[in-house]
């Protein structure tokens, strides 16, 4: 039989294209109805039943009945059979790792304390070996891992794949991560900031959910942003577009462990706080500070306030932050959270 | 014309954005590293034949 020609504009490439627009749509939503696939993807609604007929025939899509509005739909997600991910987390003191399926159902999950000078080189070595028994306990195999992507809580150079900025994560500096990792688990792995992923997940699956422009502020032992711009992460040019914790905010100011003087991270940062902190409350950790400043703990509650002018966000925020802007969102938004009540706006047509 | 330029300067009373808590706790840049796994993927018919 011939093969048909891919010549752009040619009635195949262009079934490609709309293919990967569905399956983009998908990706992105997690799982749409066939209307709302329509409305993502600007497809009319018979070439979108045409396309998930024949990728769910091939095994790409899987569909079940739902109800939408009272009216019965058809809902669409990746079929969970396609294949396996990994997503892993370290943290400065944490790595924590997760085995999902393409429809990012987390199929096993396991998490460990780190020391606080992790090497890289242990550290994927541990990862490796966790990987092999999560994929034993869900009864898969390695070969079932389409791709692993892993976050890191330091900005990383797009161009060498290694941390962009020195001592940031000692143990790691000059390390190619993702081709280290490959070398480990010979599956495709891709890199980014934490604070980025962060950004992702939260528009994805958490309070940023359907807001197209966003950043969120990751604030714990370190600060950073993940922007989020027309529903794509924004990493400006050299790709620390959000790495606003290692901003000078005060000269002369302590030392940050990325060896400039008086960052924001440097005075507002997890470690900061609980130096602070030590006289009055002995050791204890981040979390246990931000409950006793909850609770109204004087010095912990005092430590707060006089960070609050350094920082943009005080101990009581020392959480993870979802910011949007109605503004540039294509939709009214309702107004949610921790803010005062107010009216939503409202769409003018 | 007028409505599309009208829908994309709304903005709220106090012309502040939303500021919220996250919702997923510890777990979000782990769960931001699969979907930045599975955004890299690439899913056609082939590859749900192997």
């Amino acid at each position: 039989m011939a093969t048909q020609r891919r010549t752009p504009g040619s009635q195949t490439s262009l079934r490609e294209a709309n293919r990967a627009r569905i399956v983009d749509a998908i990706k992105k939503h997690g799982g749409l109805t066939q209307v709302e696939l329509a409305g993502a993807t600007g497809l009319s609604p018979a070439t979108v039943s045409n396309i998930v007929k024949e990728l769910s025939t091939s095994g790409v899509l899987h569909t079940t009945q739902s109800i939408r509005s009272g009216r019965r739909a058809q809902h669409v997600t990746l079929a969970h059979a396609l294949g396996l991910v990994v997503g892993v987390h370290f943290s400065t003191r944490h790595l924590r790792v997760a085995l999902a399926d393409v429809a990012h159902t987390v199929v096993a999950e396991n998490h460990m304390p780190l020391a606080r000078d992790h090497r890289a080189d242990n550290e994927l070595d541990k990862v490796s070996m966790l990987l092999s028994d999560m994929l034993d306990s869900v009864e898969a195999t390695r070969d079932e891992v389409l791709a692993v992507g892993i976050a890191l809580p330091a900005p990383l150079d797009r161009a060498s794949g290694t941390i962009a900025r020195s001592g940031i994560m000692r143990g790691w500096d000059g390390v190619v991560v993702a081709e280290a990792m490959e070398r480990r688990v010979k599956r495709p792995v891709f890199v980014d900031n934490a604070a980025n992923l962060t950004a992702l997940a939260e528009s994805r699956f958490g309070a940023g959910r359907g807001k197209r422009n966003s950043i969120t502020l990751d604030i714990g032992d370190g600060i950073g942003a993940g922007l989020l711009l027309n529903g794509g992460l924004f990493r400006g040019n050299n790709g620390v577009a959000g790495e606003f914790g290692h901003t000078t905010i005060r000269e002369n100011g302590p030392l940050c462990r990325c060896g400039n003087r008086g960052c924001l991270e440097a005075i507002a940062g997890g470690p900061a706080i609980l130096d602070e902190l030590r006289d009055h409350l002995g050791s204890l950790k981040l979390g246990d500070v931000v409950l006793q400043a909850m609770a109204g703990d004087a010095p912990a509650s005092t430590s707060a306030s006089q960070r609050r002018t350094s920082a943009t966000c005080s101990i009581r925020s020392a959480s993870w932050w979802a910011v949007s802007w109605p503004a540039l969102a294509s939709s009214s938004s309702a107004r949610c959270g921790t803010r005062s009540s107010a009216p939503s706006s409202s769409a003018r047509t | 014309m007028r409505h599309a330029v009208e829908r994309s300067i709304i903005v709220g009373e106090d012309l502040m954005p939303d500021i919220v808590q996250g919702q997923l706790g510890t777990r979000a840049a782990t769960l931001g590293a699969v979907a930045y796994a599975v955004d890299r993927v690439s899913l056609t018919p082939q590859s749900a034949s192997l």
